[in-house]
């Protein structure tokens, strides 16, 4: 951790390597102080070149600066927003216009699938546009309201349409397998996310992990108040040996997963999330949860958690049966959970 | 004999730390509580030689509870028999036992933890086992409600004891056994299970599982569901208040892995019987379209 005093040094660097960076931007650009005032002036480059220079001067700095040691998303943001600051003062362009100052790699596929969400696609493929990103795949399924109409509104999307229901979570992996990026990014399209939140995924990722799940221990009761799914979900993970990740979840989105985990469990396994999370784990692969998206809050209102709410826990209890299934299969009809003989044990314990 | 003796000093040595840290008015009542006990020794409890209960309390190194729980075993039913399964104990509580007048199989080494139920189990008469353990004492008018719903026509009457669950994140073995439960389609078993006593079953569970099944008692409780034989939480003793050993610092490291293990067994036998998914619904997800 920083110091004080290095951190706002560190915003002091940001703000003089943006206005630097807008600077060179427009003069390459040959726009030129006065391409302000003489709007729509012949072969101006528009604000989507802007946009491009943009972020990869912020990749460029960013990943310049901090080769040591990468610093938390929250100081990796607070530096990109005083970058942005500079970079528009000395650019000309509106900060607004430059999207989601975080310093990614822009190589990151997104994933999202969608079955009658025409209420919160489009603004959250609008939150999408604010982030440097690879591609993004819409995978529309089952769709009989207005769903297919608001996403080709917008361009550069690419979008599998199904007229079936392909039922929960296989979406995603059809998804996954289009994905060419260096990391895919699980959204579902019921749920518009601020950009920033969910860069904060992409960017544990780029930082080194393999899996990153969504943290909501913090909104969970204690355990004797918890539904089944949550409590599958701890038992899954304490018996793989990972009691640190709580009742963290692949079921539940937003998630990040990086090319080498797709590589070593396929994408047809997303289709059953758990799992893919058993298998993630047990591929030794670095799973973790340190980021936060309150999908309680937002209040996802659908069938599946208010009135038929039943049938879509026993699924997942389904899926946590497969999930340990999976990992009885690969490690044994007690994982690693060997202790002495019971001879021993008992010796051990009530021999005096 | 001198290792009796040196056990023996032990013992009260552990009684000296123990009431070090009451009042004197808890130390008078308990030096009374003593002293009336070491009187009812000589009470002998009689075992019926046609018994309808067979209570079943494995033994290792418990002479400090035994004689009560032994008593309140004796307590439950008029016609029962009281079998002690003394494995490894080096602390006298087999001749204790005897003394007691009850039925006492005596192993030198210990048979290994929860075997001697599977023992206690071959060796019992009666048409209703009631299993308790050496270390807890239970009222008797407790372990009468699970002898009680067994001779109604129950089959396996569990304590109804779920463990602590008052964090978000609970200890493994308390989530293991509440995740095998909703696996067995029985989520209103909440954390019951048959490694916690007291609980009982009927000769006709016993039988129909096998006494040797007993020793694992988390797949003791799967096959017992699976096979579709009756299971009902009758009861909550609190068993993490009562459970001596429990206390032991250090030693749950070694009870955990075997416990988990056990549920983990637990678990493989229901996807051996019901399927991958051990019988839950894939609603209309379509397998066949994923990539």
């Amino acid at each position: 951790m920083p110091g004080k005093k290095s951190a706002a040094l560190w915003l002091e660097k940001a703000r003089t390597a943006g206005r630097e960076a807008g600077a060179a931007w427009r003069e390459g650009s040959g726009a030129g102080a006065e391409s302000g005032a003489e709007s729509g002036a012949g072969a101006v480059p528009g604000p989507a070149a802007g946009l491009k220079h943009f972020r990869e001067a912020l990749f460029g700095w960013f990943a310049g600066f901090h080769q040591a040691k990468r610093p938390s998303f929250a100081e990796a943001l607070s530096q990109g927003l005083v970058f942005r600051d500079g970079y528009a003062g000395s650019s000309g362009l509106q900060p607004e216009q430059l999207g989601a100052p975080v310093p990614l790699a822009g190589t990151a596929s997104v994933v999202i699938s969608v079955s009658d969400e025409e209420e919160t696609i489009g603004r959250l493929l609008d939150e999408l546009q604010r982030l440097p990103l690879q591609e993004i795949i819409v995978v529309l399924n089952g769709c009989t309201d207005h769903s297919f109409a608001e996403v080709r509104k917008r361009s550069g999307i690419l979008m599998v349409n199904d007229p079936q229901r392909l039922g929960h979570d296989v979406g995603r992996s059809i998804g996954a397998a289009l994905a060419g990026g260096d990391a895919v990014l699980f959204l579902d399209g019921d749920m518009a996310v601020p950009a920033e939140e969910l860069a904060a995924f992409l960017y544990e990722q780029e930082s080194g992990a393999d899996v990153v799940l969504n943290n909501i221990t913090g909104f969970l009761p204690v355990y004797g108040r918890q539904d089944e799914v949550s409590r599958c979900k701890l038992f899954l993970n304490q018996a793989l040996g990972r009691p640190d990740l709580h009742s963290n979840s692949l079921t539940a989105v937003p998630h990040v997963l990086s090319r080498r985990t797709l590589s070593h469990i396929g994408t047809s396994v997303l289709a059953v999330p758990p799992k893919a999370q058993a298998a993630a784990v047990l591929a030794g692969l670095h799973v973790t949860a340190p980021c936060t998206v309150d999908v309680i809050r937002r209040n996802r209102l659908r069938q599946s958690n208010s009135g038929s709410h039943n049938k879509v826990a026993q699924l997942i209890i389904g899926d946590h049966a497969e999930a340990l299934g999976e990992a009885i299969r690969r490690r044994g009809p007690r994982l690693h959970w060997t202790s002495l003989p019971r001879a021993e044990l008992a010796k051990v314990r009530n021999g005096r | 004999m001198t290792k009796t003796r040196k056990a023996v000093r032990r013992s009260m040595s552990h009684r000296r730390i123990i009431t070090r840290s009451i009042s004197r008015r808890s130390i008078r009542r308990r030096r009374i509580s003593l002293f009336r006990a070491r009187k009812k020794r000589i009470s002998v409890v009689k075992c019926h030689s046609n018994p309808v209960i067979s209570v079943i309390i494995p033994v290792m190194n418990e002479r400090r509870t035994l004689q009560r729980v032994i008593r309140e075993a004796g307590k439950v039913h008029p016609q029962s028999e009281i079998i002690v399964i003394a494995n490894g104990c080096t602390d006298g509580s087999a001749r204790l036992a005897r003394r007691l007048g009850v039925h006492v199989y005596e192993y030198p080494e210990p048979l290994g933890h929860d075997v001697p139920r599977a023992v206690g189990a071959r060796m019992a008469k009666g048409e209703v086992l009631l299993f308790i353990d050496g270390d807890m004492i239970v009222p008797a008018e407790d372990l009468r409600l699970f002898v009680r719903h067994i001779l109604s026509g129950g089959d396996i009457a569990l304590n109804s004891y779920s463990g602590p669950v008052h964090s978000r994140q609970t200890h493994p073995v308390v989530s293991a056994k509440h995740t095998l439960n909703m696996l067995l389609e029985r989520p209103d078993l909440k954390g019951a299970s048959l490694t916690a006593v007291p609980h009982a079953l009927s000769r006709r569970a016993a039988e129909m599982l096998g006494a040797d099944l007993l020793s694992n008692p988390p797949l003791a409780l799967a096959q017992a569901v699976l096979k579709g034989i009756e299971v009902t939480p009758v009861h909550e003793v609190n068993a993490g208040r009562l459970n001596r050993s429990r206390r032991r610092a250090g030693q749950d490291d070694l009870l955990i892995p075997l416990l988990v293990g056990d549920h983990m067994e637990a678990i493989g036998l229901i996807l051996e019987n019901r399927g991958l998914r051990g019988g839950f619904s894939d609603l209309e997800r379509i397998r066949e379209k994923a990539r």
